[in-house]
């Protein structure tokens, strides 16, 4: 299980939920002054970022996967800013050239002589911070449900699906676990789709990536994202340990009030190395 | 001019500018196994070295039986996470670390077959299961069979042969 080439011919498909309700204008917890919303938003753009630069060749981004972001807030439906506004499931090269804006943001890169220089560098904005209304997050999974439930019929034997839902949690159509459940019942030949959860919360406690249990997170929407969220398969967890992260087989795919864009790196999609880089 | 810097230049230059999702591996680099076989000739025969850092595999073969595997002896131990060679500042311990060295003696009559590691799966996975893999790749060469690219497809399509790139030599010894 969780062993199929993710491939041009044999593709797999992303799905990104994000959060655009009111209480994503509240401030995240901790040292940082950020609006939720605000670090979703960079969270999304920072994974499909990812995903594009993980697929890139000489001769451009290959098609290994298809990607859709469906937004949740005064209305539930498609996500994605600019030429690909209203499009549900895209081919990643499409989303690769077409993100809604390229911004220049700069980064610090080891100047080679033990310092540090400011490197400017591209950042491509598909999704814009919104932040309005209710939370209907279980009519937004229902949505995926029936994404991932056409996806499954054209691509039986495919790599499971990932879902990735980037919220604060505070759902406000009732309990997300009914639809949760029956997008994680979804399979391939492969295995189970693969219902994962980025929770950002207003709680100032310290950051938890892939708890193994509900017992030592801060509040009852983690505890609930916890329990919505899938286990992390053997090969993710293997790829997180290399990362140096503390997992156990209980591990599930849920972080608190932190990064998330290692979930990228965890699909295997050809040769990485392993210690050199 | 550094390669990267021509790189860049000659990419502008044809129309077809580097693009944002290209710059990060610009800036990392590439990276590759390396595999090393050197022989030298005695009398009768001889002695080889070979050192390798990755997971490309060179097998020696005698007498129909495979004698030497390296630097993977089974399918099981190939994985994604390969250590490998960096194309730009290297951490030289951590590559001195990674280097596994081997040699040994050659007669008349031994191949030698050294191949990438989704080849090399296969034709561990061949071993394993007691079949004689070199035969297959050494016919490859006849005219009676069908040729190298033909049976890398054919071996893709029927899922017996991880879809990655793919290089072979084979050295017969005289």
């Amino acid at each position: 299980m969780y062993a199929a080439e993710i491939s041009r011919s044999n593709p797999t498909c992303f799905v990104f939920l994000i959060d655009q309700s009111a209480s994503m204008q509240d401030q995240i917890g901790g040292e940082a002054a950020q609006r939720k919303c605000d670090v979703v938003a960079d969270a999304l753009n920072r994974l499909l970022s990812e995903l594009a630069i993980k697929c890139a060749k000489e001769e451009g981004v290959r098609d290994y996967f298809y990607v859709a972001v469906i937004g949740y807030g005064a209305t539930v439906g498609p996500a994605l800013g600019g030429p690909l506004a209203a499009r549900e499931l895209v081919p990643l090269s499409e989303l690769a050239s077409s993100p809604a804006r390229l911004e220049a943001r700069t980064k610090k890169v080891p100047d080679g002589a033990g310092g540090l220089v400011d490197q400017e560098v591209k950042f491509p904005v598909w999704v814009d911070p919104v932040a309005n209304n209710g939370t209907p997050m279980s009519a937004a999974l229902t949505q995926v449900q029936s994404i991932l439930s056409n996806w499954l019929a054209e691509h039986r034997s495919c790599f499971p699906p990932v879902v990735l839902n980037l919220t604060d949690g505070e759902s406000t159509d009732g309990d997300p676990n009914f639809v949760g459940d029956a997008i994680r019942q979804l399979a391939s030949t492969d295995g189970n789709v693969l219902l994962f959860n980025l929770h950002v919360s207003a709680d100032a406690a310290n950051p938890i990536i892939f708890p193994s249990s509900a017992t030592s997170l801060p509040n009852a929407f983690a505890k609930s994202l916890f329990n919505l969220s899938s286990t992390l398969p053997e090969g993710m967890q293997t790829y997180a340990r290399l990362q140096g992260m503390t997992i156990s087989e209980a591990s599930r795919g849920f972080v608190f009030n932190a990064d998330m864009t290692s979930i990228v790196q965890f699909l295997d999609i050809g040769t990485r190395a392993s210690d050199l880089r | 001019m550094r390669y990267v810097d021509w790189y860049i230049r000659d990419r502008e230059q044809r129309g077809v500018p580097i693009q944002w999702y290209e710059e990060p591996g610009l800036a990392r680099g590439a990276f590759s196994t390396l595999i090393t076989l050197e022989v030298k000739s005695a009398v009768t025969g001889g002695v080889w070295r070979a050192a390798a850092l990755g997971d490309s595999c060179l097998f020696q073969v005698r007498d129909e039986a495979l004698r030497v595997s390296f630097p993977i002896e089974a399918a099981c131990e190939l994985s994604s996470y390969p250590p490998l060679l960096p194309s730009r500042l290297a951490d030289n311990e951590a590559l001195r670390q990674s280097l596994a060295l081997n040699e040994g003696d050659w007669q008349p009559g031994d191949s030698f077959y050294v191949m990438t590691d989704a080849l090399a799966g296969w034709f561990l996975a061949a071993v394993d299961s007691g079949g004689s893999p070199w035969g297959t790749l050494r016919d490859l060469g006849s005219t009676d069979v069908i040729d190298f690219q033909t049976w890398i497809d054919l071996n893709r399509d029927n899922g017996c042969l991880r879809d990655d790139d793919v290089t072979l030599v084979r050295l017969d010894m005289y």
